[in-house]
């Protein structure tokens, strides 16, 4: 199609795209123009004149129209050949421009979708010299330098200098170190070959804006299929950084497949190469992203590696992607829970009896007992609580979890009120309360901070008639089959025969709707099926979960002692309760596992203990690598975030890293916090590993480039060759010997003349 | 002198008996075979579930009806004052057999000298105790009635070990500071002058604990405390033991229910 556009129009097409057209004749268009009208007029009049005079038989006016504008054509296409056209085009200077080819060297350029070929080895023969002229035909027309990328750039002396190891892909970076290595030099285009599986970039747009002030277009040369076939990834696993020891916890697995649909593969969880979780997974549709969830519980303490992993499938193009790993840190510590009771009850002995097992979980009791009278238990001095329940922030976001039992809101005062409600929003608490006949409505909080933080919603009955007693059993919802407050036993379905044993409650408190967003756990059953038993969900930072079943203790009394399901559940519950309670001072390195290369953020949120956020600390990362030496990093407070530190530590080798938080104030210590992450090899580049045709046409046309395949890229050459850059200069190409005119004069003279003799006049 | 002795001991037994025949003509306890038909959930926070056990023999016959309902009664006003505890303000009688036992995790059983557990009581009240329940035991004096005791409670706890519970335990301080323990005697002080019955001279606050050290059983050996409830309204029992066996009792309720 291009070479018989080319036949015509002397050129080829993309030059009439890139090139305006003009006359090179002084005389104005609109001449033509007038002259084409007269012919038109004067070719009409004398035809009519003799068309008329000729035949007695008068011609419809059609026929003397047709060839009036027949011959009128003849002559405007002789006049606009006279007017001499021409195409102005802008054109290097040959050698005088740069030309930079960059080659993707990144890990996904090994994938094998060519055929038997692979990316990079497609891509080498297409610059090889000895088999194809594209290198060459570039060389002709500019200075070319060759450059290999992935996470940066680097100079390639030859084609034998790519190696395709590099663990990641960052055009950004990449085309970013085009600019600064040429600086001011005549650098006119930018040639990519690449199969655009960009996995680290982070703002590749303002990369493209400098492109586009600089007019120095980018030339993609795409490889790789956009469509990987059959292939299976494990997208991403994550799990909870640190939890305590004997916890059952969650991870969450994000799985994609493509070529599989419907196909039954079990991902498994390992720990050191040994099973300890595993489920089914029906995998889905091509687009379609599927979440799973693996229960795993932590034995023993200290660092767990697990690894998240699907078998490799018959037919699979890439087996890599197939797996990621996890890191868990099982901590020794021992979150402490205030729990306010307003009466003695059998709740409050069989909640801290479940609790008492837990070495890791410490549950501090404040048990009014009477109008005036306090008993503490678990306290560590005697000044714990020794004027009642907390009155200063200070005093309670000591705690990491606070519960409210059955206590009336007129037992707190508003600034008492407020500080729980900041508990849970500011500090970042776990709240709980309790069924109770003193609770939620019956305890008259529905115009309280405390109604705003619940999960459930008050006000909707009266207080007198909220508080029921019923027997009722624990219906637990979809969400609560598989949460990890309501999991008693890491098997879904045991799970829920287990919760189905239990006996029923005998009181509860009747709420029946739940906030958006919320989390509802647990039901009523029978009559009862609209009461929300067990509902939980984010408050600001914290979490804040609303038990309205006032006799969970029947779990215990009502089942053979040997039967563990309430101590689990309370244990479970307010592990998860206060699982994302922040400490004053708290390190978050964005994951646990990294990969060889990346950048380790250090982030530190420093609060003093009443969580106000501070600006003024000193505060210094010390990163103990793998062979044991430790290397500081200083941290800069982030303007913009108030208490938050920032810094960055790239690991030079693969292992389990230590960062240990020092935060000082004018010299004196104010807190520590300590975290773990590990460096693993880089799969990086088998995930997404198809090739990215938006992003590679995005990047071609927004900086006035073109799109290739590598079976168009020979064309690439002398396209680049008309180009508009600040070292181009202007070309005109004649246009008044293109074959098209000769072949329109031609048609236009022939048609006329066997008109003209089917009239008689010829 | 004896005469009038005598004389005011009769008046204090017909007191008694009239007292009696006042509150409830005699405490009757009638359950089916199952054990669940007379017996509803409870209502109340806390019930003074009073075990009802076969044991005693003549006058003695049905001997866990000893002070009640009087005792029951006037304990749950005293809790209901002195405490913010929601409690059940009538007698409430249950026997171990009772599916119903379960509910009620506080559980009293008085004149344990003459009491007989089965087998089946005895796994039951073991379970019982094992799931998180209480068991207070008083009212039995002596060397006899202590060996009946522990020959029932040993086929709860067949190897358990029964010690003297300290004056320093949180039973003695959870709610009420009881610094000092004494006898507490019953009814028959008023005649005899003696605040001890049979060879039972010197009292013991005994218990049993659970693996974590949990109290599960207390013992009120050679105490009389259901008397001390019972007769709190006679102006001629004194009242250092009538306060002292309230605080005894609200102190091992307020224990159960912390602990």
């Amino acid at each position: 199609m291009g070479s018989f556009f080319q036949l015509l129009f002397k050129y080829k097409a993309f030059l009439f795209h890139r090139g305006t057209i003009a006359f090179e004749s002084s005389l104005s268009p609109w001449l033509i123009l007038l002259l084409s009208l007269g012919c038109g007029a004067f070719t009409y009049l004398l035809y009519r004149q003799r068309l008329s005079s000729l035949n007695p038989h008068p011609s419809p006016p059609w026929k003397t129209l047709l060839l009036a504008f027949q011959r009128s054509f003849v002559f405007v296409v002789l006049l606009i050949i006279l007017f001499r056209p021409v195409l102005h085009v802008s054109t290097v200077l040959p050698r005088e421009n740069i030309a930079a080819i960059l080659i993707d060297d990144s890990r996904s350029m090994t994938i094998q979708d060519l055929g038997q070929q692979s990316r990079v080895a497609a891509v080498k023969h297409l610059l090889d010299p000895k088999q194809e002229t594209f290198l060459a035909d570039v060389e002709r027309r500019f200075q070319c330098h060759l450059f290999k990328f992935s996470r940066d750039l680097q100079k390639l002396d030859s084609l034998e200098g790519l190696r395709s190891e590099g663990t990641g892909t960052s055009l950004e970076a990449s085309l970013e170190g085009v600019l600064k290595q040429f600086g001011p030099a005549p650098l006119a285009t930018v040639v990519v070959f690449t199969d655009g599986a960009d996995n680290l970039s982070k703002n590749l747009k303002s990369v493209i804006s400098q492109y586009q002030s600089r007019k120095i277009t980018v030339n993609v040369c795409a490889v790789g299929q956009t469509e990987m076939g059959k292939d299976i990834e494990v997208v991403q696993a994550s799990a909870p950084r640190k939890v305590l020891p004997e916890s059952i916890t969650t991870a969450v697995v994000s799985l994609r497949s493509a070529g599989y649909a419907g196909k039954k593969v079990v991902l498994e969880l390992k720990e050191d190469g040994k099973l300890v979780s595993s489920t089914w997974v029906t995998l889905g549709t091509k687009d379609e992203s599927q979440i799973v969830e693996l229960n795993l519980a932590s034995k023993g303490k200290g660092l767990k590696s697990y690894t998240v992993s699907l078998a490799p499938q018959p037919g699979e193009i890439i087996t890599l992607n197939n797996s990621q790993n996890l890191l868990v840190d099982v901590e020794d510590t021992k979150p402490k829970i205030l729990y306010l009771e307003g009466t003695p009850r059998w709740e409050f002995k069989f909640i801290r009896q479940a609790l008492q097992p837990d070495k890791n979980l410490q549950l501090v009791t404040l048990l009014r007992t009477s109008g005036n009278k306090f008993y503490r238990q678990g306290i560590e001095s005697e000044d714990n609580l020794a004027s009642g329940f907390p009155a200063s922030k200070e005093e309670l976001f000591q705690y990491q979890g606070l519960i409210i039992g059955s206590i009336e809101a007129s037992f707190f005062t508003s600034e008492q009120l407020k500080i729980i409600s900041d508990f849970v929003s500011e500090r970042g608490g776990g709240f709980m309360m309790l069924g109770g006949r003193n609770s939620f409505d019956a305890g008259k909080y529905g115009s309280t901070p405390i109604a705003d933080l619940l999960p459930v919603i008050l006000g909707q009955r009266e207080a007198g008639s909220s508080f029921v007693t019923a027997p009722v059993k624990f219906r637990l919802t979809s969400y609560g089959k598989s949460h990890l407050v309501t999991r008693l036993v890491i098997d879904e379905g045991e799970n829920e025969k287990r919760w189905k044993s239990l006996p029923e409650i005998g009181e509860f408190n009747w709420i029946s709707s739940a906030k958006p967003g919320a989390t509802v756990l647990a039901q009523g059953d029978r009559g009862y099926s609209n009461a929300i038993l067990l509902a939980t969900h984010r408050y600001g930072r914290g979490r804040a979960m609303a038990f309205m079943a006032v006799s969970s203790w029947r779990w215990q009394m009502e089942m053979p002692h040997e039967d563990d399901s309430h101590e689990i559940f309370w244990r479970q519950a307010l592990r998860w309760l206060v699982g994302s309670a922040p400490d004053a001072i708290s390190l978050d390195l964005d994951r646990g596992v990294f990969q060889e290369e990346d950048t380790v953020p250090l982030n530190v949120e420093v609060n003093d203990p009443s969580f106000t956020k501070l600006n003024d600390a000193q505060v210094i990362a010390s990163v103990t690598s793998p062979d044991g030496k430790t290397t500081d990093v200083d941290l800069k407070w982030v303007v913009r975030k108030d208490g938050i530190y920032f810094g960055e530590f790239k690991p030079s080798a693969k292992g389990t890293y230590k960062v240990s938080v020092k935060a000082s104030r004018q010299g004196k210590e104010i807190g520590k916090a300590e975290q773990f992450f590990q460096v693993t090899e880089s799969n990086l580049e088998f995930y997404s590993a198809g090739q990215n045709k938006d992003l590679l046409s995005r990047l071609a046309s927004e900086t006035g480039g073109k799109y290739y395949t590598l079976a168009d890229a020979k064309n690439l050459p002398e396209e680049i060759t008309y180009m508009e850059t600040p070292n181009s200069i202007p070309q005109i190409l004649p246009l008044w010997d293109m074959p098209i005119f000769l072949l329109v004069l031609c048609v236009f003279l022939i048609s006329e003349w066997a008109l003209r003799k089917r009239q008689g006049l010829a | 002198m004896i005469l009038l002795v005598v004389l005011a001991s009769l008046a204090q037994t017909d007191d008694r008996s009239k007292s009696r025949s006042r509150h409830a003509p005699y405490p009757r306890f009638d359950f089916k075979e199952d054990g669940t038909s007379e017996i509803t959930p409870p209502k109340n926070e806390y019930t003074f579930a009073r075990l009802v056990y076969n044991g005693g023999w003549g006058w003695r016959y049905g001997s866990w009806t000893t002070d009640t309902p009087k005792a029951d009664i006037n304990l749950a006003a005293g809790i209901k004052r002195l405490t913010n505890l929601d409690v059940r303000e009538t007698p409430f009688y249950i026997p171990l057999t009772s599916k119903e036992i379960f509910k009620y995790p506080f559980l009293y059983a008085v004149e344990v000298g003459y009491l007989q557990l089965s087998q089946e009581e005895a796994d039951i009240l073991r379970e019982y105790l094992l799931r998180g329940g209480f068991f207070v035991v008083d009212d039995f004096h002596g060397t006899l009635e202590w060996a009946n005791f522990e020959e029932q409670i040993r086929k709860v706890f067949p190897s358990c070990k029964i010690e003297e519970v300290p004056v320093t335990h949180p039973v003695f301080h959870c709610f009420f500071d009881i610094e000092k323990l004494f006898q507490i005697p019953g009814i028959q002080f008023l005649y005899s002058g003696n605040t001890y019955e049979k060879d039972g001279y010197v009292p013991h606050f005994r218990g049993i604990f659970d693996e974590s050290g949990r109290l599960m059983v207390m013992i009120n050996f050679n105490s009389d405390l259901g008397d001390a409830w019972e007769w709190a309204d006679s102006p001629y029992y004194p009242e250092r033991y009538t306060s002292t066996a309230y605080r005894l009792a609200i102190n091992y309720i307020i224990y159960s229910m912390t602990h």
